[in-house]
């Protein structure tokens, strides 16, 4: 097993580098500059890339920016805050939307495993239906309309909630876009988790601890539940990435300085550490998620587990 | 324990909610902001809500009053010599730096002296040369000066003294504006490249001092009572705290204006007919003035922009009113190049736009004959490839569709071409390189750094016009209006005469709308201050009686 997570790291780490190079020429080949001001000469211009070391080529760029990335140095904003360490912007932006993220996977994996478990209990029922077409529901209705939908009759006319992110009620004042954000998990989870369940449900061994006279509430709980796990953790692992790394548009309907908006932003404005700084970001995260993954598997199914090993 | 794990959470969100409110009850106003500052570095900064920021805290030899005339700030009294070039500033004794430092006159040289120092790089460092700031241009290595040579200088710790290059009417005012206001050497050597990146790294000349600035989330001002002017900003209708919220969705932030969280918001698109007659809406004319740039000289593909006629019916085929009626966000229709409110005569106070009356017309017959003149000089039909900004938020999109529109009604062709509004720059500018920018038309804009006309009339003398219009009865009265010798009248009447050769003449441009802004402002609070031609001002906020 330690053999084969070292392994991983190393992999994942050649694949960072080889993402951070590709985030370069990406860049360069980027139209635009970020320096936008319509009042700017091609001297003055000139002189800002000399000033922030644009002028140099990619490649020389690409390893200064490695070198200084491993001393934690991360450039600095040309654009959106000038002459502000990244480091410290993305710091303060990954946190607020790691809060959202991990809020709204709590709530979409919560009520994600509730709908999706009973359906598959109640298989063919109404309410296997009504599920289902909540289900659907969630799926297909984007999240800035669930978001809309939230603010206005939740907030603003029932006072339950404020529609703006508030620092000092960080928890309070995220519960509205992180149920907003979960409505598109919380769907993706119950079908998931109602479809193999409903495998799992059918199975010999099942057909076997039931004929033991084992109680339904154990048996769903210990057998039944763990093997409607395994493929669940695989659809929650990118879904979490994803949550984690904000959405722009609902930092944008609640006012959260998160980390989505920023990167989008640094795309607009060709604040070039900034998109790259972001889009790194996401893939470390990204990439340690899928290790996470690819090890909780190992932790619940102990085939998997042995197989690695004798490997 | 499931129950006790409720309670405890019920309990633990109510004390979340007592914990927002303060003991006891400060008055706040917020203003509502669409996006954070960029940089609080008054020489780094270069879009307004960075300098409406720093005008709450930072202060320079003047300010402008309701009237957009320039006041006395830091300065107590100023005397300008005979030739109308030589300004000595005497700075007041009691005005100090919020650390309690006094504000000197080495304090503006060591600031001007930075901003054109071309190791600096300010992204201003213009700013100077337009006030026509002696050896200002020292920014450009060729120019033949050097820092040394900027006309400034310190006569002692209180008096300073500025060097023009020629008298111009509009210097006091450039002295209400960031870029020129002063730095204490001492303070800003220290932060290193820090300074002003934190509320901890900045000293304050102003007004206000910054008293917290969260990232994309806020930034505050509490009053500063080392201001030189602080017992009269000081009063019980003065707020305690000014709060700057970044809300960028405009749906949220009227949400919230109406549950009474922000006091003031900014309206756009429906929300400007849906609400215009609620008390408190106002519509501000911004000095963002858009018109169509045309590619002269253009020298790959058609290039039928050549042609004066093909652009004269360009310009009476559009019906700027129209626009202005779809764009729907208190935009008006432009009647020249020069917009509303900018400036006035200087011997009649009449607006620019008022004296020279409309040089536009929309005339779909003329427009029509036009055309044809053109086509049959030209010899086809006329095809226009029109670039735009497609950036979210801004009005071009939809003003691009009418021109279109317009255009294809007398005959044109018109390829629209959306593109974000870095690469529509960069494509403007390559006009400049030999003409070979791939487009026709561009629909631009320009907002004005000052409130005279010479802010516009410069961007299409033949030495700086980014769409090649070259015409020497054009130079010769910007270079007349602008010489040193000229008389203010002598050189108003010569920016009317000049708008009416690049545009009745000439159609090199075609204005077509000046921006608006509307927006409420919660009826309990006044004071702020809309300049068409210089930074917002919120300083002077205070509630109403």
């Amino acid at each position: 097993m330690k053999k084969y997570i070292t392994k991983r790291i190393l992999i994942s780490i050649a694949t960072l580098f080889f993402i951070l190079l590709v985030l370069f020429i990406l860049m360069d080949l980027m139209p635009g500059s970020p320096f936008n001001d319509e009042k700017l000469s091609e001297a003055q211009i000139a002189a800002l890339y000399v000033k922030y070391g644009l002028d140099k080529p990619v490649v020389i760029r690409f390893f200064l920016y490695v070198k200084n990335m491993l001393s934690g140095d991360l450039g600095v904003s040309y654009a959106i805050n000038k002459n502000f360490a990244i480091s410290q912007m993305v710091k303060e932006r990954l946190g607020i939307s790691i809060l959202v993220g991990a809020m709204a996977m709590g709530f979409g994996t919560i009520f994600g495993l509730i709908l999706g478990i009973t359906s598959a209990l109640k298989h063919n029922s109404w309410i296997d239906n009504l599920s289902s077409i909540i289900s659907v529901i969630g799926v297909s209705v984007p999240s800035y309309v669930c978001a809309m939908l939230l603010a206005y009759f939740i907030a603003f006319k029932l006072k339950l909630f404020p529609v703006l992110y508030n620092k000092s009620l960080p928890v309070f004042s995220l519960i509205l876009p992180a149920l907003a954000l979960s409505v598109s998990p919380m769907a993706n989870i119950a079908r998931f988790t109602r479809s193999e369940m409903i495998d799992v449900l059918s199975s010999d061994y099942i057909s076997l601890v039931q004929s033991m006279g084992i109680k339904d509430n154990k048996m769903i709980a210990t057998h039944a539940m763990r093997n409607t796990l395994i493929p669940v953790i695989t659809v929650m692992g990118p879904i979490l990435v994803n949550l984690l790394t904000g959405s722009s548009v609902i930092e944008k309907i609640f006012g959260i300085p998160g980390i989505g908006s920023l990167m989008i932003n640094g795309i607009q404005m060709n604040d070039y550490n900034v998109t790259i700084a972001c889009a790194f970001v996401y893939s470390v995260m990204y990439i340690i998620m899928m290790l996470i993954v690819d090890i909780l598997y190992g932790v619940i199914d102990p085939r998997i587990r042995i197989s690695k090993e004798e490997k | 324990m499931k129950k006790l794990l409720v309670i405890l959470m019920v309990l633990a969100l109510l004390t979340g909610c007592n914990g927002g409110d303060k003991p006891t009850k400060e008055k706040v106003v917020t203003i509502q902001v669409p996006s954070d500052v960029i940089s609080m570095d008054t020489q780094i900064a270069t879009d307004g809500g960075s300098f409406s920021a720093q005008d709450m805290c930072m202060a320079g030899l003047m300010s402008l009053d309701e009237n957009n005339l320039p006041v006395c700030d830091l300065a107590e009294s100023y005397t300008v010599d005979e030739t109308g070039t030589v300004y000595t500033f005497k700075i007041r004794e009691n005005a100090n730096w919020s650390n309690g430092t006094p504000i000197t006159a080495y304090d503006f040289v060591y600031a001007w002296k930075r901003v054109v120092n071309p190791d600096f790089a300010s992204e201003y460092n213009w700013f100077l040369e337009t006030a026509n700031i002696v050896g200002a241009s020292c920014y450009d290595p060729d120019s033949g000066y050097t820092v040394d040579d900027l006309g400034i200088v310190a006569l002692d710790a209180k008096t300073v003294q500025i060097t023009l290059t020629k008298p111009s009417g509009f210097f006091l005012s450039m002295l209400a504006f960031p870029t020129l206001f002063p730095l204490n050497e001492e303070f800003v050597e220290a932060q290193g490249d820090q300074y002003a990146l934190t509320v901890d790294n900045m000293i304050y000349s102003g007004p206000w001092v910054m008293s917290a600035w969260e990232a994309n989330y806020s930034y505050e001002f509490t009053i500063n009572d080392k201001y030189w002017d602080y017992a009269n900003f000081k009063t019980d209708k003065t707020p305690d705290k000014i709060v700057f919220r970044v809300v960028n969705d405009t749906q949220t932030a009227l949400l919230e204006y109406e549950s009474g969280s922000l006091d003031t918001v900014n309206l756009s698109g429906e929300q400007v007919e849906a609400n215009k007659d609620v008390d408190g809406f106002i519509n501000r004319l911004s000095g963002y003035l858009f018109y169509l740039l045309i590619n002269i000289n253009k020298t790959v593909g058609p290039t039928d922009m050549v042609n004066v006629n093909a652009r004269k019916a360009m310009s009476y085929a559009i019906d700027r009113e129209a626009i202005a009626t779809v764009l729907n966000d208190g935009s008006v229709a432009a009647e020249g190049i020069i917009p509303f409110n900018l400036a006035n005569n200087p011997e009649t106070g009449v607006d620019f736009r008022v004296d020279n009356g409309p040089v536009v017309e929309y005339n779909e017959a003329k427009a029509k004959e036009y055309y044809d003149l053109a086509v049959a000089e030209l010899g086809h039909d006329i095809t226009i490839n029109l670039i735009y900004s497609t950036d979210q938020g801004d009005p071009e999109i939809k003003a691009a569709e009418q021109i279109q529109y317009f255009l294809e009604k007398v005959g044109f062709t018109v390829v629209l071409n959306g593109k974000p509004k870095n690469t529509r720059l960069m494509m403007q500018r390559a006009t400049l390189e030999g003409g070979k920018a791939e487009f026709d038309v561009s629909l631009t804009r320009w907002g004005p750094d000052y409130g005279d006309p010479q802010t516009y009339m410069d961007l299409f003398t033949s030495w700086q016009s980014t769409g090649g219009y070259n015409s020497t009865v054009y130079d010769d009265l910007v270079l007349h209006a602008e010489a040193a010798t000229t008389d203010a009248i002598t050189r108003w009447n010569d920016f009317l005469a000049a708008e009416k050769v690049l545009i009745v003449d000439d159609a090199a441009v075609v204005p077509v709308f000046q921006a608006g802004g509307a927006m409420l402002i919660n009826p309990k609070i006044k004071g702020i201050r809309f300049h068409v031609a210089a930074v917002d001002s919120y300083r002077y906020i205070v509630f109403a009686d």
